[in-house]
């Protein structure tokens, strides 16, 4: 039987999903209100990176909701939109409940409440996210491959629901 | 005024952002963010006004006969200038360090790191705030002009902010480590190395596009040496991993040989 499980509610998460685009759209509609006769190869530079990065936080605010813990028969699979990450249970270790470490130098979607691909973390190294939440309270699923980092919103079924699986 | 914008805009901008990067080095400490910050700001204009300026204008011109224009100066006169603003700024900004209640608390190697970040970001800011009211009075159309026009200010100072807070974090490392005076000359030549751009188009011998080349080249070897310090630094740091275990699974077979 599969089951599958929500995130935490994250208010953070749709603050900063929503922000982000809002202000990429805000800034080329705010320098053309702000600044008569811009020119074209100003107006260019704002808005195709602008533009670029509109799309991509729209994109990840559209596939915000559909982010998921799924248990099926074989494996635990993690979803976001097109995304999925897929841990045999026969390899999963351990699982922790802990605070990660902020690095500055990491990769992947890392926002406040929001925190999706592999990210680098200062205490742990490598993390493979799918989370609401970025540093505190994460779930860390040990595998020998790598770690992965989720936050259920109902942490105990969860769990229930995965050691009767692994066993 | 479009400078004092863009200085507060870079102090706004920052100033959130290093502190999330210093709060991993200084713990719960967080005080000494705002406190470190505070004491280095006027340590900027204090180096400008009374250390480069007479070392240039009564020492250094007198002696070689030059003049103050940097494009009357000879090839050979570069160097010399080049070293002046690292070798004196690198100094000034660890001053607050001679208080030896600050000095004592360099014992923790990863701590050191976040007050050298914190002393070197105050520089960073006092240097915008310095730099916008020096262009204030030496461009006023610019100062009075559209805003956009200043992005490049706006760009580059954040940059140097950020820059100046690693030169002074990999000194207060050394100091920590025992070898601050390696460090020191370390620091001084990143700092050297990233001004080479910027000293060559000032003489006129180079142009602005092509100033930005050996100043990528350079602040790419800085952050590479940054990066592996940090990791350094963090194997001996103590870090405090509060986790709770919901799962081991008892004799794991690895499916390794």
């Amino acid at each position: 039987m599969t089951i599958d499980f929500k995130p935490a509610f994250s208010s953070l998460g749709w603050l900063f999903s929503i922000l982000i685009p809002s202000v990429m759209i805000g800034i080329p509609v705010l320098l053309l209100s702000l600044e008569e006769n811009v020119p074209l190869a100003l107006l260019l530079t704002v808005i195709i990176p602008t533009g670029i990065f509109s799309i991509i936080s729209l994109f990840f605010l559209a596939i915000y909701p559909t982010m998921k813990y799924t248990l099926d028969e074989q494996h635990l699979v993690l979803r976001c939109g097109p995304f999925r990450s897929v841990i045999p249970y026969n390899e999963i270790k351990e699982i922790v409940k802990t605070n990660l470490r902020y690095h500055p130098t990491s990769s992947g979607w890392k926002l406040p409440g929001y925190a999706l691909f592999k990210i680098y973390y200062a205490d742990r190294g490598w993390v493979r996210m799918c989370a609401a939440r970025t540093l505190k309270d994460v779930m860390l699923i040990i595998t020998d491959r790598q770690l992965y980092g989720i936050t259920p919103a109902n942490e105990v079924e969860f769990l229930a629901a995965l050691r009767e699986r692994i066993r | 005024m479009n400078f004092y914008v863009h200085a507060v805009l870079v102090t706004l901008l920052a100033t959130p952002l290093l502190w999330v990067i210093v709060k991993g080095w200084v713990k719960n400490q967080y005080a000494i963010f705002f406190l470190y910050t505070f004491l280095t700001i006027a340590l900027c204009p204090f180096v400008n006004l009374l250390i480069k300026k007479p070392i240039f204008t009564s020492l250094l011109f007198p002696a070689f006969a030059l003049e103050a224009d940097p494009k009357t100066w000879p090839f050979w006169f570069l160097p010399i200038a080049l070293l002046v603003a690292p070798a004196t700024e690198e100094a000034v900004k660890i001053l607050p360090l001679v208080l030896p209640t600050l000095r004592r608390k360099l014992v923790e190697v990863g701590y050191a790191y976040g007050v050298g970040l914190t002393l070197g970001f105050g520089f960073g800011i006092g240097e915008a705030w310095y730099l916008a009211w020096g262009f204030s009075q030496k461009m006023p159309d610019l100062a009075s002009g559209p805003l956009y026009e200043l992005t490049g200010f706006l760009g580059e100072r954040f940059l140097v902010v950020f820059v100046h807070a690693y030169f002074t974090a990999i000194v207060a490392h050394g100091i920590s480590q025992q070898h601050g005076l390696r460090s020191y000359a370390l620091a001084a030549c990143f700092h050297a190395l990233i001004n080479v751009g910027a000293m060559l188009y000032q003489s006129g011998l180079i142009s602005a596009t092509l100033a930005s080349v050996p100043l990528s080249i350079s602040l790419l070897i800085l952050f590479i040496y940054v990066f592996q310090l940090e990791r350094r630094i963090r194997v001996q740091s103590p870090v405090d991993v509060k986790e709770t275990v919901l799962f081991k699974r008892e004799n794991h077979n690895t499916g390794r040989r």
